[in-house]
């Protein structure tokens, strides 16, 4: 798979568009994923991840120097706007047609670790699923959330803290 | 384990993300940063295109200029065109403020000059 940075510079650069093409089927899945996980109904994560590749192929080729934390900052706000619309609340469960299709031990824990994600506020959600799942860096958070790096990496660091200690707790009530 | 835990969500339908990049469109709107910098070039191209027409313009029309005599006839008495040097009224008098007022000249100077 090529370099994010490299298909959107081909694309902005050249108008190479099998280069943008590549671009969107390796972030698309993910992106409709991340939608789904933030509490996005499937449906309507198609349309806005949709809406986030419209807008990203408006503007990209302003300042394209990162791609991915764009479209995610697209479709963050994207998804703050839906639910500031549908007036629901940002921490909804997944739902049922959508979780977890595997079995065992495994999908228990996962299943846990994602219920333990959903509890968190909106915006340590994004902060974590952002650093721990999409694999963005701390400049490329600050980008995507719009916020200072410094205060990037102190949130991660406390929500890391928080989901390790609501780790023990539930576990300790579990087992005690 | 937090993106294991979120990749084992189920994959999207491969056939909407195809039809989601059937509408994109195909090419990236223009940099702006590019259209600044070929306003500037324009301006800058018709301001030196500007100034090259005024020059050769200048230039042109120097040789043409109607030719300067060189000796003003002299039609009036020597003593009206070169009349007496009259002292100023200021000389030897002291410079007065500027928001001082200025003295009143009455009737009678006038009836005598007259």
């Amino acid at each position: 798979m090529q370099d994010p940075l490299e298909l959107i510079g081909l694309f902005c650069r050249d108008g190479d568009a099998a280069a943008f093409r590549a671009f969107y089927r390796a972030q698309a899945p993910r992106l409709w994923k991340f939608l789904v996980a933030r509490g996005a109904a499937p449906e309507d994560a198609y349309d806005l991840l949709s809406e986030s590749f419209l807008r990203f192929v408006g503007h990209i080729c302003r300042d394209p120097r990162a791609p991915v934390a764009f479209l995610y900052r697209i479709a963050v706000n994207l998804r703050i706007d839906a639910l500031r619309r549908a007036r629901v609340r940002p921490t909804d469960p997944l739902p049922e047609e959508i979780a977890d299709d595997t079995d065992g031990p495994a999908r228990e824990a996962a299943a846990y670790l994602r219920e333990l994600v959903g509890r968190l506020p909106e915006c340590e959600q994004n902060l974590l699923l952002l650093r721990y799942w999409i694999g963005l860096n701390h400049r490329e958070m600050a980008q995507a959330l719009d916020l200072p790096e410094g205060t990037v990496r102190r949130q991660c660091a406390e929500v890391i803290a928080k989901l390790r200690a609501h780790w023990g707790v539930d576990e300790t009530r579990a087992t005690g | 384990m937090i993106a294991p835990a979120f990749d084992r969500l189920p994959a999207a339908d491969s056939q909407r993300l195809a039809a989601i990049e059937q509408r994109l469109p195909a090419r990236a709107r223009p940099r702006r940063r590019a259209i600044v910098w070929w306003w500037l070039a324009a301006v800058l191209a018709a301001g030196a295109a500007s100034a090259l027409w005024w020059a050769v313009d200048y230039d042109s029309g120097k040789g043409q200029e109607a030719p300067v005599p060189a000796v003003m006839p002299l039609s009036v008495a020597p003593s009206v065109a070169n009349p007496p040097a009259r002292p100023r009224q200021s000389e030897g008098k002291e410079s007065k403020p500027a928001g001082a007022p200025a003295p009143k000249q009455g009737p009678v100077i006038y009836q005598q000059e007259r």
